[in-house]
C-alpha cells in the first residue's frame, strides 16, 4: 500500500479561542522564508536613523526673569528641579525647572554681578559677586521664623571680602566654602572671616574659578587667568600642583564618578580631560567648538558632560569621544555662559547671553513622557539597528550630520582651513631643515607647557 | 593630597590571609571563583551588572569561530569576536528552532520497488487526505475561455480570470466571493498587488488595478498591450510585459514608472519572477531566456535556452532560487543551475508542445503539457542527468479540456490548481507546500488588524528598485576590491583628487617634456618591454 498524508493546517491552532483573544503566531526561522532578511533590514534601520533626526526636538523650554547675561549656575543637591542662576544684573533667581516657577528671587542680590552661586545644604544658598560680599540665602517661601516673602529679600549673612570675588563653590560635607578672587579663600559659615588662604606661591594672578573635589572633598582645584591650573588641599592648606598651559582655561568641573577625573573648557575652543595622577598631558581633547569654550558639566552618570561656547552652541559629548558631539543651538541663544546636567541626567540647562535658562533634553529625540512597553521595546530595537548598521553609508551619514548656523558652520570651515594651513607649513618646514632636527610633537603634549610642584 | 592619590588607584583585592580550617585538611583554592570571591568591588557590581541566570548562554562557543588575533586595536578585537561568537551561536541554535516547527508537510511514500507513486490517482489522495485537507480538491465548470489563476501570498485567497473577460476574486476556503467583474475584453493576466486588497489585470490594452471589491482604481496607460504581470512584493513593483516587447515596473506604492526596458525580442508571453532576489525572467518568441533588473538597461542574463519559442518558465523557490525550469515549443523542458548557465541540469521530451511550468515551495515541479499535468520531486529533479529521459514522475493528472494554459500551487497547501479551457482543476499534491508558515510574512489565518498592520510595516520595509541584483545577499557584504588597477610597475598611482594637499600643490615641472608625453600615451594595464625600457632610460637621463 503506499502511504498518504495530505498537508492540512489545523483551524484551531491558529484561531483564537475565544473572541477577543490574540490570534496565535506561528514562525518559521527557515531563511527561505524570510527572502530579503538583510535588505529589508537596512531598511529598517535607514528608517530609524531618519526617524531620530525626524523627533530630534531637544528644545524644552526657557526660562526667563533676569534682565542680563546669565553668569553662573549651580544645581541643589539632591533635587532633580531646583536650579540657582545669577545675573549681570545682580539679580539671583531659584527656579523650579519643572513647574517652571520661581522658588525664590533676589533682584539686587549683589551690586554689579553675580559671579558665583552653590548651595550650601537643601534650603540655603551661597552667592558672590564683584561687590567684594559672599551673602547666604535662605531660599525657602515661609523661613524658620515664620517671615514670608517680602519684597526684598534679606540674607542670612554677608561674608566680606577685600576683592570682588570670581567663583565659589561649598564643601561636600563640611560647613566649609572657598571663593576665589586674587587668591583662594576657605571660610567656615559661621565665621565672617576667611579661614585660610590657599596660593601657590609665587603666583600672581586671578582666579577664575574654583571647585571641590567630590569624592575627595578636602581637595580643590582652581583655574587662573595666568593659564594655570591648580590642586590645593585645605588640610595642610598648601597649592600642591600647577599647570600652566598653553592657553587659560574658562571652567571646571569635576568628575561625579571618576575621581581623579576633571574637565577643563579651554579658550583654545578645546575641551580636556586630566588625570590629576599625570598632569603632564590630558587623557582625552574633545574637539568640536568653533570658539572658546566658556563652561562645562558633567553628567551625574560620569559617562557624558555638556560644554557651551562662545560660538552659541551648546555641546553634549561622550566621555573618551573627542569628536562628534551632540550640537543644539537656537537662534535667540546668545553667547552660551554657563551649562548644567540635570540630576537625573536627561536634562541640559545653559544660560546665556540673552539672559534666559533653556532647558533642553539630554538626548535629543527623546521621548518625554510615559512609554509603553511595546514603545520601548521599539525603540531599543530601532537603536541596536542604527548600532548595527552605522557603517552603512547612507545610515552613518544621516546618523552622523548636524546642521549648524551658517556663521558656525563658516567658522568651522575657517579653522579647518587655517589649521591645515598650518599643518602644511609645519610639514614644509620640516622636510628642509635638517634631517631629525625638529620632530611632530603629539597634540596631547603641546596642551601642558609646565607642571609645577 | 597623597591620599587622593591613593585613593584614586583602582582598588584592589584585600590582601590574601591563610586561612585557619579547624577540621586540618587544607582545600586547594587555586580556582577563579575563589580569587573573585574576595573582590568586593567585583562582587559588588557583579551583582547589578549581569545577565540574569535564565538569559545567560549555557552551551560553549562553536567551533570554528573566526578570531582576528591580527588586529592590534583591543576593544575592537574584543567586540569582533564577540560579534562573531554570537553570530556562529546563533545559526547553531537556528537547528534547534527546527523542534518548534509543529505541522507535518504532506507525502506519497511507496514501499517497494513496484509500487509507483504516480499511479495513485486523485481519488485515492481524496480519500487518505483528512477532512480539511480534502476541500483542496475541486472543479471549477467556467465558461468563457481558458482560465489563469493566482493565490496571494498566504495561499488564501484566488483570483481567476478568462480570456473573455471574466475574473473572479474570492477566499476559496470559506468560499466567500470578494468580487466578480465581466470586463467584456480580452485579459490575459491577473495578479495580486501586496495582498488580496488590490489585484492587477492585464487587460486588452491596458493594465487596470481593482480593489477588493471590483472598483477599477487605476488605469495603467504605460503599459500597452500587456500580456504578463509579476508583483515583486518587497520592492512593491508591477513588472509587466507586453506584445511590443517591453518590461515596464510599476511602483505601487509612489505610482511612479521606475523602469521601462526596451527588450528587442519582440512580443513576450513569458514571465516569472525569481521571489529570492527579485530578478524578472522572460523567455522570448526566439528561445532565449534573459533575466532583467530595474537598474540595469540591458538583461543581466541572456541564455539561449530553446530551439523555438519559451513557452513556459518556472524559478525554484525551495533552493532559494538556484534551479530555474524553462520549456519550449520544441517540446522540451529544461531544469537550469542559475549559478552556472553552461548547459541544462536536465532536460527531457515532453508530448504536446509547449508546456506551463510551476515550482511548488517544497520543490516540486509541475509540468501541464498536452492533456496532463505532471508532477516531479525534489532530489531527482536537482541532480545532472546527461540523455534526455524524463525523470522519475512524481505524480500525474489527466485534464481532458486543451489548452491547459496555467498551473499554480496553493502556498502552504498541498494544491495545485489547473487552469483549461473548461475553468480551473485543483488536484492535490502531496508534499508540495511548506507545512509551517511564518506569521511576520505570510498567515493564511490573518485577521483584518493583522492585515492592516502588515500592510504598513512593509511598506515601510520596502526595499528601494535599484538594489535589485543577482545576488541578493550584495546589500550586507564588504565592496569587493577592485579587479582593475592602475598600477604601472607595481607602483599604484594615487588619482590626483585623493593626493595629500601638499603633493597638490606641488607644482608640475617638466610634466610636457616630449618623452614623458610619449611614455603617458604609451602607459596602460599592459607592460611592455619598449615602454619600460624608455622608462628607464628616461630615469638615467633625468637622474
Amino acid at each position: 500500500m503506499v502511504k498518504i498524508s495530505v498537508l492540512q493546517h489545523a483551524p484551531s491552532a491558529h484561531l483564537p479561542n475565544r473572541p477577543g483573544d490574540p490570534t496565535p503566531t506561528s514562525r518559521n526561522l527557515d531563511p527561505l522564508m524570510h527572502p530579503f532578511a538583510k535588505a529589508r533590514e537596512r531598511t529598517r534601520a535607514l528608517n530609524a536613523a531618519k526617524i531620530e533626526r525626524i523627533f530630534a526636538k531637544p528644545f524644552v523650554a526657557a526660562l526667563e526673569g533676569h534682565l542680563e547675561a546669565i553668569e553662573t549656575m549651580s544645581r541643589r543637591p539632591e533635587s532633580l528641579t531646583a536650579v540657582a542662576s545669577g545675573s549681570w544684573d545682580g539679580g539671583l533667581i531659584v527656579h523650579d525647572i519643572a513647574e517652571r516657577t520661581h522658588l525664590m528671587r533676589a533682584n539686587e542680590a549683589h551690586k554689579g554681578k553675580v559671579t558665583g552661586v552653590c548651595f550650601a545644604d537643601e534650603h540655603r544658598l551661597l552667592s558672590c559677586g564683584v561687590d567684594r560680599n559672599v551673602k547666604l540665602w535662605d531660599i525657602r517661601e515661609v523661613d524658620e521664623n515664620g517671615a514670608g516673602p517680602s519684597e526684598s529679600r534679606k540674607p542670612l549673612s554677608i561674608f566680606p571680602g577685600k576683592t570682588a570675588f570670581n567663583s565659589i563653590d561649598h564643601h561636600r560635607s563640611d560647613p566649609l566654602f572657598a571663593t576665589a578672587s586674587t587668591i583662594v579663600q576657605v571660610w567656615d559659615e559661621t565665621k565672617s572671616a576667611p579661614i585660610s588662604n590657599l596660593t601657590f606661591p609665587t603666583s600672581i594672578e586671578t582666579i577664575s574659578v574654583v571647585k571641590f573635589n567630590l569624592a575627595e572633598s578636602s581637595v580643590l582645584a582652581s583655574i587662573g587667568s595666568d593659564r594655570t591650573f591648580t590642586l590645593y588641599d585645605i588640610r595642610t592648606g598648601k597649592a600642591e600642583r600647577r599647570v600652566v598651559m598653553h592657553m587659560r582655561s574658562n571652567a571646571l568641573s569635576w568628575s561625579p564618578t571618576f575621581p581623579t577625573s576633571v574637565l577643563l573648557a579651554s579658550e583654545d575652543h578645546s575641551l580636556y580631560t586630566f588625570d590629576v595622577r599625570s598632569l603632564n598631558t590630558p587623557t582625552q581633547i574633545y574637539k568640536g567648538h568653533v570658539a572658546a569654550v566658556t563652561s562645562c558639566d558633567w553628567s551625574p552618570t560620569g559617562l557624558e558632560f555638556v560644554s557651551g561656547g562662545w560660538d552659541r552652541t551648546v555641546r553634549i559629548w561622550k566621555e573618551g569621544a573627542g569628536t562628534r558631539p551632540e550640537v543644539y543651538h537656537t537662534k535667540r541663544m546668545q553667547r552660551v555662559t554657563s551649562t548644567l546636567f540635570s540630576a537625573d541626567a536627561r536634562f541640559v540647562m545653559s544660560g546665556s547671553d540673552d539672559g534666559n535658562v533653556r532647558i533642553w533634553k539630554a538626548k535629543a529625540s527623546e521621548k518625554l513622557g510615559v512609554i509603553t512597553t511595546r514603545e520601548r521595546a521599539a525603540i531599543e530595537y530601532r537603536d541596536s539597528l542604527k548600532e548595527k548598521w552605522k557603517f552603512d553609508p547612507e545610515v552613518g551619514k544621516i546618523q552622523r550630520t548636524r546642521h549648524v548656523p551658517k556663521p558656525v558652520y563658516k567658522a568651522a570651515q575657517l579653522k579647518r582651513t587655517m589649521l591645515e594651513a598650518r599643518r602644511v607649513k609645519e610639514v614644509r618646514r620640516r622636510k628642509h631643515t635638517r634631517a631629525g632636527a625638529s620632530k611632530p610633537k603629539a597634540e596631547r603634549k603641546k596642551v601642558v607647557i609646565a607642571e609645577q610642584s | 593630597m597623597d591620599s587622593l592619590l591613593a585613593k584614586a588607584d583602582a582598588i584592589r583585592p584585600a590582601p590574601k590571609r591563610r586561612k585557619i580550617d579547624k577540621d586540618g585538611h587544607h582545600k586547594p583554592s587555586g580556582s577563579k571563583q575563589a580569587e573573585n570571591s574576595h573582590d568586593k568591588t567585583l562582587n559588588s557590581v557583579a551583582r547589578h551588572t549581569a545577565l540574569p541566570p535564565s538569559l545567560r548562554l549555557t552551551s560553549p562557543p562553536p567551533e570554528g569561530v573566526k578570531k582576528y588575533n591580527h588586529i592590534a586595536n583591543k576593544k575592537l578585537r574584543t567586540q569582533l569576536t564577540r560579534q562573531s561568537t554570537l553570530a556562529a551561536r546563533q545559526k547553531a541554535l537556528l537547528k534547534d528552532a527546527e523542534l518548534l516547527l509543529t505541522e507535518e508537510a504532506g507525502m506519497i511514500e511507496a514501499e517497494g520497488e513496484l509500487e509507483k507513486t504516480w499511479r495513485v490517482g486523485q481519488s485515492e489522495v481524496v480519500q487518505a487526505a483528512g477532512q480539511e485537507a480534502a476541500k483542496g480538491r475541486k472543479e471549477w465548470v467556467l465558461d468563457g475561455g481558458p482560465y489563469l489563476s493566482r493565490y496571494t501570498r498566504n495561499g488564501r485567497h484566488m483570483a481567476i480570470v478568462g480570456k473573455k473577460g471574466h475574473v473572479a476574486t474570492f477566499d476559496w476556503q470559506t468560499a466567500t466571493m470578494h468580487s466578480e467583474l465581466q470586463l467584456g475584453e480580452t485579459c490575459r493576466d491577473i495578479t495580486f498587488l501586496h495582498d488580496h486588497s488590490h489585484y492587477a489585470v492585464a487587460q486588452k490594452k491596458y493594465v487596470f488595478i481593482y480593489d477588493r471589491d471590483g472598483v477599477e482604481l487605476h488605469r495603467l496607460k504605460s503599459h500597452i498591450e500587456p500580456t504578463r504581470l509579476e508583483f515583486l512584493p518587497y520592492h512593491w513593483l508591477l513588472a509587466s510585459v507586453g506584445n511590443a516587447g517591453w518590461l515596464k515596473y510599476q511602483d505601487t506604492s509612489t505610482g511612479k514608472v521606475v523602469a521601462e526596458h526596451r527588450t528587442k525580442l519582440g512580443a513576450c508571453n513569458t514571465m516569472c519572477q525569481n521571489r529570492h532576489n527579485a530578478v524578472i525572467h522572460l523567455g522570448h518568441q526566439n528561445g532565449t531566456v534573459t533575466l532583467w533588473t530595474p537598474n540595469l538597461p540591458h538583461p543581466a542574463v541572456r541564455l539561449l535556452a530553446h530551439l523555438g519559442p519559451v513557452a513556459g518558465l518556472g524559478v525554484d523557490p525551495s533552493s532559494g532560487g538556484r534551479y530555474m525550469a524553462t520549456s519550449g515549443r520544441d517540446g522540451t523542458v529544461k531544469v537550469w543551475d542559475c549559478r552556472n548557465w553552461k548547459g541544462a541540469v536536465r532536460e527531457w521530451k515532453t508530448r504536446g508542445g509547449g508546456a506551463e511550468l510551476e515550482w511548488s515551495q517544497k520543490g516540486v515541479l509541475a509540468v501541464a503539457t498536452g492533456g496532463s499535468v505532471n508532477t516531479y520531486a525534489k532530489p531527482a529533479i536537482h541532480s545532472p542527468f546527461t540523455g534526455s529521459v524524463q525523470p522519475p514522475l512524481y505524480l500525474t493528472h489527466p485534464i481532458p479540456h486543451r489548452p491547459l494554459i496555467s498551473v499554480r500551487f496553493c502556498p502552504f497547501q498541498d494544491i495545485l490548481t489547473i487552469g483549461h479551457s473548461a475553468g480551473l482543476s485543483s488536484i492535490l499534491v502531496p508534499g508540495s507546500g511548506e507545512p509551517n508558515f511564518d506569521s511576520s510574512e505570510a498567515d493564511p489565518f490573518e485577521n483584518k488588524r493583522a492585515r492592516r498592520e502588515r500592510e504598513v510595516k512593509n511598506l515601510l520595509d520596502k526595499i528601494q528598485p535599484d538594489a535589485i541584483t543577482l545576488d541578493p545577499e550584495f546589500i550586507s557584504s564588504l565592496a569587493p576590491e577592485p579587479k582593475l588597477t592602475t598600477a604601472v610597475n607595481d607602483k599604484i598611482e594615487v588619482p590626483y583628487a585623493q593626493l595629500p594637499r601638499l603633493e597638490r600643490l606641488r607644482k608640475m615641472r617638466g610634466k610636457n617634456k616630449s618623452l614623458k608625453r610619449y611614455l603617458r600615451k604609451q602607459r596602460k594595464n599592459v607592460i611592455d618591454p619598449k615602454a619600460v625600457g624608455l622608462a628607464g632610460s628616461c630615469v638615467l637621463v633625468s637622474g
